[in-house]
């Protein structure tokens, strides 16, 4: 399984799938932000946005995905304030610029993204900074990849893990993975050599007998991570359980707020109820994201979900499963 | 999203934690508080504003012949 979405973008565009020889099977994971977000935190964040007091920053990719009632999207052709960012920087100067607002910023990603959240928060609150919080959806890899080994259904030999969260977190926290469940797993670059040295090398372990955890990336990934993110992790958040698409709730998957940081928590601060979503849709993202099934085997496939009219969040997000089958059609 | 792009550091500014970096012949501000140890003329790995790892320059230049290519396939 490649576990990274642009992992599997680069497999896709590379035709990898196309070259691998028989009884080689690649299957996409569940490493995309915008894909595993629940369907109850994509109505809550778009309830925050009906607040004409609220401007709601956002990184682009969460603009287009579907909740039980439109998207961001819709609502800020409707009138709300709803802000694409680059950077959760730029969240923090809306708010300095605009005190009789309240600036909302989603803190959507794994861990490659969660650290520039904490520092946000922390600057914040350095600077006294009373109208901007955040809606943390932040999730954490290695937490879902023990859900996906745990899950009867899936059938797993091998994981490409994603290079850039390994960024953060470094190598050890995938050590359980052959250790324990003795699976192999491969920290890979992006580029098409790199992803095929990941899947040689999970092959040559498979063959052996012998799982490893190795670093293929290692000219970019550390052993141990990146440590100043790791502390500004562990100073501003402590892990939550969290609630995944297709995944469910998955134990210590996510980070909240410390109590020292509450204030900026927009879950606290404006109290809008995070309802449970009974999804009548026929999308099937949830079990796309486990590696269950192909996107083709949906029945909305390239019919009534396509990127420019997506059923589910994963034909919109960029580096989704079901996106980059449609583009990469040829799979 | 976990998308990050080499970027060559122009000037550093240590009172906002902030630097200068060239990313493709775009300039651009970022933060380096995760990256401290980052100097002028070093290379970075740029994730959502934030420099997330100092790099070696032959890394970057592997990485941004993919971002070159991805970009052409693009046009």
């Amino acid at each position: 399984m490649e576990v990274c979405g642009t992992h599997t973008m680069a497999i896709g565009k590379a035709g990898i799938r196309k070259v691998l020889p028989p009884g080689l099977e690649l299957i996409s994971g569940p490493g995309c932000p915008v894909c595993v977000t629940a369907d109850a935190d994509i109505d809550t964040f778009i309830e925050f946005a009906k607040d004409r007091q609220v401007v709601l920053a956002t990184y682009g990719d969460m603009m287009h995905v579907p909740g039980s009632n439109g998207s961001l999207a819709e609502l800020k052709a409707q009138g709300a304030d709803v802000r694409v960012v680059y950077s959760v920087l730029d969240a923090l100067d809306f708010a300095r610029a605009e005190t009789n607002r309240e600036v909302i910023f989603l803190g959507v990603g794994f861990e490659t993204t969660a650290p520039s959240t904490a520092y946000a928060v922390k600057i914040a609150r350095r600077g006294g900074l009373k109208n901007f919080s955040i809606y943390n959806l932040h999730k954490t890899i290695p937490e879902a990849l023990r859900a996906l080994l745990d899950d009867t259904a899936t059938k797993i030999d091998g994981f490409i893990l994603p290079g850039h969260v390994s960024i953060i977190i470094g190598e050890k926290p995938y050590n359980f993975i052959a250790a324990e469940y003795g699976i192999a797993g491969a920290i890979a670059g992006f580029e098409p050599p790199q992803v095929m040295a990941g899947i040689l090398k999970l092959v040559r372990d498979i063959n052996k007998g012998r799982p490893t955890i190795s670093n293929l990336y290692q000219k970019v990934v550390c052993p141990e991570g990146n440590i100043h993110a790791q502390r500004l992790l562990d100073e501003v958040f402590i892990r939550t359980d969290a609630e995944w698409r297709g995944l469910g709730i998955i134990p210590g998957s996510g980070f909240r707020l410390k109590d020292e940081y509450k204030c900026f928590d927009a879950a606290v601060k404006f109290k809008i109820e995070r309802k449970a979503v009974n999804s009548s849709k026929s999308c099937r993202c949830g079990e796309i994201l486990k590696g269950l099934i192909k996107p083709n085997e949906c029945p909305l496939f390239k019919k009534s979900c396509t990127p420019e009219r997506p059923v589910g969040p994963c034909m919109v997000s960029s580096e989704g499963t079901c996106a980059a089958y449609y583009l990469y059609s040829s799979f | 999203m976990c998308l990050a792009v080499p970027a060559k550091v122009v000037s550093i500014d240590n009172e906002f934690i902030t630097a200068e970096v060239d990313i493709m012949g775009n300039s651009k501000r970022v933060g380096i508080v995760l990256t401290p140890e980052v100097e002028v003329g070093s290379w970075v790995m740029v994730h959502a504003g934030q420099a997330i790892s100092v790099i070696e320059e032959e890394a970057a230049r592997l990485s941004l012949s993919a971002w070159e290519e991805l970009l052409r396939g693009e046009q």
